[in-house]
């Protein structure tokens, strides 16, 4: 369940985990705990008490990263609780164990000499529009070299590459292709760029990709989509396999009239 | 002068080339596609980015990216 809230934050529950953080971070999360629970979203365990026990213990760390995605909003902060069962109301009970150590807020930023130079010789390599675009909202846009498609490379490690709509807008579509070797950031993204620019589908061929709506307004239309064609795709198969079939049997049955 | 920048945990290294030293940029090159696989050049100074296949095609800077996986 995805949260979008005013100020930018995405708020999310997520395998009994409540996370508020800024997309970016989100974005990275899917990619971790995607991977090692074997799905993308497991909210089995998610009741709307889970949300308001978190939203009511936890209001002064959600607020410390709304203030801090506030003042530095190129950066990426969030906090994550643990929330279970047995620390819900339980006859009539607040049984809370509040795990300081559950919160954290961590300031991603980079400040290393790599990183400094890197991000140099993307500004550098970056077009105009581009290096604006950078510079007015940490992220830009590149245009594939095969589809003319357009994606949106974020500051992020994993799955920073969002495919964008006609509208200009995210939408949902996003892919992960690295480099192979750890590079700093501005080098993954100026990376990424040629890749896209030069290269578009041998790119796409082999990222990762991953479907999800994040505006909050319909979210898994996406996935619905893509079910109705794989549907589609496979009453295809079967029509072509059936008629196959005939075909074979068709064939069979001159042969054993040739050869009684 | 001639600059090639080369990705790497450093936030890249750049190499440069004199007008004397072509062979040596030529061959360092042939070095680097074999490894690095893909290359993006500036042309007469626009951004041109192209899938380089000869050192020939680069005019005065290349960047040479590692190769890529699915991540």
């Amino acid at each position: 369940m995805i949260e979008n809230e005013p100020d930018g934050l995405c708020c999310r529950w997520s395998a009994g985990y409540y996370n508020v953080g800024t997309d970016s971070f989100l974005t990275r999360f899917d990619a971790i705990m995607g991977r090692q629970l074997g799905v993308l979203y497991n909210i089995a365990h998610f009741r709307l008490e889970y949300r308001d026990f978190a939203l009511t213990h936890y209001a002064g760390q959600i607020d410390e990263v709304r203030r801090r995605a506030r003042v530095q909003p190129g950066l990426q902060f969030y906090c994550s609780f643990h929330v279970t069962p047995q620390m819900l109301p339980a006859g009539g009970q607040l049984r809370i164990r509040l795990p300081q150590l559950d919160y954290t807020v961590i300031d991603r930023t980079d400040r290393s000499e790599a990183h400094n130079k890197s991000i140099d010789l993307l500004r550098a390599w970056l077009s105009p529009i581009q290096l604006t675009e950078y510079d007015n909202q940490d992220h830009f846009t590149v245009r594939g070299s095969d589809t003319g498609t357009n994606y949106r490379l974020i500051p992020a490690y994993s799955y920073n590459i969002l495919e964008l709509g006609e509208n200009g807008e995210p939408n949902g579509q996003k892919f992960c292709v690295v480099p192979a070797e750890r590079v700093a950031m501005g080098d993954q993204l100026l990376a990424q760029k040629i890749w896209l620019e030069t290269d578009e589908r041998a790119t796409l061929k082999i990222a990762n990709k991953l479907v999800r709506s994040d505006r909050g307004d319909g979210d898994g239309d996406n996935n619905r989509l893509s079910l109705a064609e794989i549907t589609r795709e496979a009453m295809r198969l079967f029509r072509n396999s059936s008629t196959l079939l005939q075909n074979i049997n068709a064939q069979a049955d001159a042969h054993n009239g040739e050869c009684p | 002068m001639m600059r090639f920048h080369i990705m790497d945990h450093t936030g890249h290294s750049t190499l440069e080339f004199t007008a004397e030293q072509k062979a040596d940029a030529s061959a360092k090159f042939a070095e680097l596609l074999a490894e690095k696989k893909i290359v993006g050049t500036r042309k007469e100074g626009e951004m041109d980015y192209r899938k380089v296949k000869s050192f020939e095609q680069i005019e005065d800077e290349a960047i040479f990216t590692p190769a890529r996986v699915g991540g």
